[in-house]
């Protein structure tokens, strides 16, 4: 359908452009929004930055888009050096969480806004806000105000305005946030496909990890101002560099237990619910890699990856069912391992009472360990 | 209201007639007044209702003493003032409600315009008065309807100042940083976003100062001649040295108030508006 665009790309307009973050952070007064970010996005490119509400998440896409000043560092759009530009030498689009349409122009007067901006001939906007207005679907609500549209044809004016002159970078801060569940599910594939076929360097912010996962070439994760990890999807959900992105990825997200690290005839071994499990293998190996005198480890094993039995098995602890809760497709079970509270997801159809008492074990090779004081991955030898 | 008893009902009704009566006395005792002839004026007690109207004062007035070349001063000094207040207060008040200075300084600066109203007027017209006698450029302000405009405009600023800032909250910053981002200068974002979005509430400032503004009097008295004179003072002046010219004076307040009343009337849609609210929604 964008195909249909023959004057994207056309007349010499700003193509799509890589964007780098050089020890990038900002500070206000005494608070440290984002502190040293080091982050670079390739051209066409589509980035989510995920992570919770005060990560600085939406303080780097406004650093990017010259809406707030940076306090050290250097930010590239392409070859320039966009630091002290203004928002509108910078060559970029935004779509807002709120959508930040023009309340009192029509709709086709807010798609033409930044064409009128541009100068160009009333005719050649004509054609281009036709063009678009038939892309999104909005094509007979040209005439109306925002404020007699639903929330999802808001979403696509929004869009159109960004799409309507191609941009060197789509900025996208929120853009699903104000959509109920469904027609959210429905805009993050269109938008997807948009992204695929403009091929538009795309820097998306999100609290909303299923987004992330599901439009991301890669994701990046922050959390209080500082980058934990960046990587495409898959990766970041197999390998969670620290506690924080394991924590945060999957829902729900990665049981973390804590473990004290003992050992059964001078074997390494983790102890969990005092149940001491014997590591061999991979796992002592990573085991091994944690400095000695912590003496605890922080186990990870996410819920799909929870065995529960009515028997013990080998290194299986012993566990009360705390809660059940069906999801219709599936259930999830919530053991209390002696004051640790692991999350298991199993079939509908299996049977588990509260209060029951089974058996919690786990796969010690493909479970995660983290450093307690660091929080971050033991990855052995590597 | 629900529960509310019969006499209840009617008891609010009179308060409010009460009221409005209250109000509308003066006004209606000195258009009955204008009407009179200086026969029916000596009659006691006063007659409630005019038995012999005349226009005597009003053709007195109008024609023997030109008293519409005041109203053009006042039109002409209003106008000016409401537009110096305005376009002066509304950049302000953008710029203070979308720029934030260090030191709280943004706050300092509208608290120190708002001590600029608590000043009795007195206390700053004898040092206004010189310096408009003072010839700059060979130019005086002394008696000019652009002095009176500029000090009345200047008066009001710390008012629209308040009032734009509110209204400019009111708009959401979302709107503006999408024009930025679209391509616009900040001027230009003010232009063709923040005036439109706050245009009830331009016009309700725009009323309010021209009001304040026709209405002022010690400014006016003392900081202009024959010249310039204003309504309120034209009014004033039919108190003679000998004699009160009462049917005059009544019919001189009513030509004065008629405009502004007219004025208030066409535009209370946008006053009430304004006033009441933002009136911006996404």
């Amino acid at each position: 359908m964008i195909g249909n665009l023959t004057w994207i790309g056309g007349r010499g307009e700003g193509r799509s452009a890589p964007v780098s973050f050089e020890r990038v952070a900002k500070r206000f007064g005494e608070v440290t929004a984002v502190d040293d970010l080091n982050l670079d996005v390739a051209n066409g490119e589509m980035l989510v930055l995920l992570g919770p509400s005060g990560c600085g998440k939406t303080t780097s896409l406004r650093m990017l888009a010259g809406l707030e000043s940076i306090t050290d560092g250097t930010i590239r759009i392409g070859n320039t050096v966009v630091n002290t530009l203004p928002p509108r030498a910078r060559d970029i689009a935004m779509v807002f969480q709120s959508y930040a349409l023009y309340s009192h122009l029509t709709v086709y007067e807010n798609l033409a806004y930044p064409l009128r901006v541009r100068k160009l001939a009333k005719t050649e906007i004509d054609r281009r806000v036709r063009d678009v207005a038939e892309v999104v679907q909005i094509g007979e609500l040209l005439a109306r105000k925002p404020r007699e549209l639903s929330g999802g044809q808001r979403q696509r004016v929004a869009l159109g305005r960004a799409i309507i002159r191609r941009p060197a970078v789509f900025l996208m801060d929120e853009p699903l946030s104000n959509l109920d569940a469904k027609l959210r599910q429905h805009t993050r594939g269109e938008l997807k496909r948009f992204q695929r076929e403009l091929a538009t360097t795309t820097i998306y912010v999100t609290h909303d990890q299923a987004e992330a996962m599901t439009l991301a070439d890669r994701v990046a994760i922050m959390d209080r101002g500082v980058l934990q990890q960046v990587g495409p999807p898959r990766e970041v959900y197999a390998k969670p560099a620290s506690v924080f992105v394991a924590g945060f990825l999957g829902s729900p997200p990665m049981n973390l237990l804590r473990a004290p690290v003992t050992s059964v005839t001078g074997a390494p071994a983790v102890e969990i619910a005092g149940t001491a499990i014997p590591a061999s293998g991979g796992f002592a190996a990573r085991l091994g890699s944690l400095t000695a005198e912590q003496g605890e480890v922080i186990l990870g094993v996410r819920p799909e990856e929870v065995m529960i039995g009515r028997e013990p098995g080998t290194g299986s602890v012993p566990a009360e069912v705390f809660v059940v809760e069906d999801l219709g497709n599936e259930r999830l079970v919530t053991l209390d391992l002696g004051g640790q509270f692991a999350v298991a997801r199993v079939a509908a159809d299996y049977p588990a009472e509260m209060g029951e008492h089974l058996w919690f074990g786990f796969d010690p090779e493909r479970a995660h360990l983290f450093d307690p004081v660091s929080e971050r991955r033991l990855d052995g030898a590597r | 209201m629900v529960g509310e008893s019969t006499f209840e009902r009617y008891a609010k009704q009179i308060a409010v007639v009460m009221v409005t009566l209250l109000v509308l006395l003066p006004i209606y005792w000195m258009v009955n007044m204008s009407l009179k002839g200086r026969a029916e004026f000596a009659a006691r007690p006063p007659t409630l209702v005019v038995a012999q109207p005349t226009t005597e004062n009003y053709y007195d007035l109008l024609v023997t003493q030109r008293f519409y070349l005041k109203g053009i001063n006042s039109v002409v000094v209003a106008i000016l003032a409401a537009t110096i207040a305005v376009v002066v207060g509304t950049l302000a008040a953008y710029a203070l409600s979308r720029f934030t200075l260090p030191r709280n300084f943004n706050y300092h600066l509208l608290f120190t315009m708002l001590t600029v109203r608590m000043f009795p007027p007195i206390v700053t017209v004898i040092p206004l008065f010189a310096f408009y006698n003072r010839e700059i450029l060979g130019y005086k302000l002394f008696d000019t309807r652009l002095g009176l405009g500029l000090i009345h405009g200047f008066m009001e600023l710390p008012l629209v100042l308040w009032l734009m800032i509110g209204f400019f909250r009111d708009i959401p910053r979302d709107m503006e940083e999408a024009a930025l981002v679209d391509g616009d200068s900040r001027l230009a974002v003010l232009r063709k976003i923040a005036i439109p979005l706050a245009a009830p509430g331009f016009a309700a400032t725009f009323i309010l100062v021209f009001i304040s503004s026709w209405n002022e009097f010690l400014l006016a008295l003392i900081l202009t001649g024959s010249h310039a004179q204003t309504l309120p003072i034209a009014v004033a002046s039919q108190i003679a040295q000998y004699d009160v010219k009462w049917g005059n004076m009544m019919a001189a307040g009513v030509i004065t108030t008629v405009p502004v009343l007219v004025l208030a009337l066409l535009t209370q849609r946008y006053l009430t508006r304004g006033l009441a609210v933002g009136g911006v929604t996404g």
